[in-house]
């Protein structure tokens, strides 16, 4: 794929969203959600958009990370997000619920069945991988409350 | 130098990672330079270099732009490496910092600028002398590194010299002298051109 | 004692580093004094050698790594996002200490997937971490897999959840 065909792939969009009416406070959080693709091949590294998540990913197998998609939107409470991901899977991500400066979500992974339930701090962020390995490379989805 | 250093400092402060690589970038080698020459240890010298970037970038707000950035990095630079060579320092006496005629005569005198010739700057012998300086350099007591380092990396005047390490013009000026003159035995000793070491040469003895 | 323990300090003065009084008498004092001369010759001869010098043990060494290292170490909400950071720009090393990790992180998923149970593989965590001074608060995670071993490591910066080879393999 060339740099502009992808350009367009992210600027389109890769996930529908649950209608966006103005959040208020109490009905969700703003929450930034990416999906990112970690490989065992290529030149390591980790592309410049994603170096904030560098101690993370540098706990994983896979050595050159790539960003496929990034959402920086409000999430309502108990409405799922589906994300799709650039091999035809989708990933689910719900917020359950979030007290002061912790946000608890549920990832979901339909097509292997993995069901997450994480809660985590305002200034951390969650990295799960979504997809099984495949070709040395898998797909995983980031999630931050309050970006 | 597309972009000047005050333009990157001002991006990097209002948020610009790329804008604070760049200072990375450019400085990186002259940070590490003095840093080097204070602490001897290579790996040392790398640690401290970052943690003086670390240390620009906490500070970035505080930069005025009444020095030019270089200068503010290498007296972060220099701080830090002084800093961590404090230990050294303190089992280390401060010592010869009077000049006597002991420490005058050793017959040396006028052996590297004869050997150096007419054109010192350009000579074969003169990039030799410069990749042996940091065998020199470590070969000198830690008070001696640093007052060279400060004086001819840093570039600080004796003013300053005497206000950064707390000593009298009349300290620095010889402490200066001595270290000078412990290099340049050591470098003429490297290039094979010293004849014999007299009572100046106090580098082994002193270790 | 020789004037010359006085005047040799003074050879490397700068413009206005030395008094008017201090200058004309390193003057004259040079005038008569030969080991003094062969002192400024030297000195001269070897003018700029230390910065040289450093700066050549400087050009030696491999920097690349360098910047990466130290933006890696600053604190991650110092950042806005770069808006012309699309697509794919060039990554950086993750270096050696970063791949060594993940190699052993690979071997504990490995030990850890041969013995989870086949149809189910569950791990809850309760990670402790302490927050802003109201004293340990309790942060859980759970994860369930059907088809594929997961694996829950905390890092600093949150918790990885990894998902291992499919239990009838894969």
């Amino acid at each position: 794929m060339t740099r502009l065909t992808k350009a367009v792939a992210l600027a389109a969009g890769l996930w529908s969203l649950a209608p966006a009416a103005a959040a208020a406070a109490d009905s969700g959080i703003p929450v930034r959600i990416r999906v990112l693709k970690g490989s065992r091949q290529g030149p390591p590294g980790v592309a410049p958009v994603l170096r904030d998540l560098q101690a993370q990913l540098s706990a994983t197998a896979y050595v050159h990370w790539e960003q496929a998609g990034d959402l920086n939107a409000p999430m309502k409470f108990k409405q799922p997000v589906s994300v799709a991901l650039p091999d035809g899977e989708k990933v689910v991500v719900t917020l359950l619920e979030s007290r002061k400066d912790t946000a608890t979500f549920e990832v979901q992974v339909p097509s292997s069945r993995t069901q997450s339930r994480l809660t985590i701090a305002k200034d951390k962020r969650i990295v799960h991988q979504v997809t099984a390995e495949k070709g040395g490379e898998a797909y995983f989805v980031t999630i931050r409350p309050w970006p | 130098m597309e972009v000047d250093d005050l333009a990157l400092v001002e991006r990097a402060r209002a948020g610009d990672a790329g804008a604070f690589r760049s200072l990375i970038v450019r400085y990186q080698r002259k940070v590490y330079a003095v840093a080097l020459g204070i602490v001897k240890d290579p790996d040392l010298a790398w640690d401290v270099s970052q943690d003086a970037f670390m240390r620009v970038h906490q500070s970035l707000g505080d930069f005025r732009g009444d020095s030019s950035f270089s200068t503010w990095v290498l007296r972060i630079a220099t701080h830090l490496s002084i800093d961590s060579v404090r230990r050294e320092r303190r089992s280390q006496k401060d010592d010869l910092d009077s000049v006597d005629e002991g420490a005058l005569f050793d017959g040396a005198e006028g052996i590297l600028s004869t050997a150096l010739g007419s054109n010192p700057q350009e000579s074969a012998l003169r990039r030799e002398l410069a990749s042996r300086m940091t065998d020199a350099l470590s070969e000198l007591p830690v008070a001696h590194r640093t007052i060279l380092v400060l004086r001819e990396v840093e570039g600080l005047s004796y003013e300053e010299l005497s206000e950064r390490l707390a000593v009298p013009k009349g300290t620095v000026m010889s402490r200066l002298f001595h270290a000078r003159k412990k290099m340049q035995v050591l470098l003429a000793d490297y290039a094979g051109l010293a004849p014999k070491r007299g009572p100046a040469s106090t580098a082994e003895e002193e270790g | 004692m020789s004037d010359c323990t006085i005047y040799a300090p003074m050879l490397t003065a700068r413009p206005g580093e030395l008094s008017g009084d201090e200058a004309s008498r390193l003057h004259v004092h040079l005038a008569g004094c030969a080991a003094c001369q062969a002192r400024l010759a030297d000195e001269r001869a070897v003018d700029g050698l230390v910065a040289d010098g450093l700066a050549r043990a400087a050009a030696r060494r491999d920097f690349s790594e360098f910047s990466t290292q130290v933006m890696a170490r600053l604190p991650v909400a110092a950042w806005r996002p770069d808006p012309s950071d699309r697509g794919l720009p060039t990554a950086e090393p993750l270096g050696a200490l970063g791949r060594l990790r993940a190699w052993l992180r690979r071997h504990k998923l490995a030990a850890a997937a041969s013995a989870l149970a086949p149809a189910l593989a569950a791990v809850a965590l309760y990670v402790y971490l302490d927050n802003t001074g109201s004293g340990p608060a309790e942060f859980a995670v759970d994860v369930a897999s059907e088809t594929l071993a997961p694996m829950v490591l905390d890092t600093s910066d949150g918790p990885l959840v990894l998902l291992g080879e499919g239990s009838d393999g894969a």
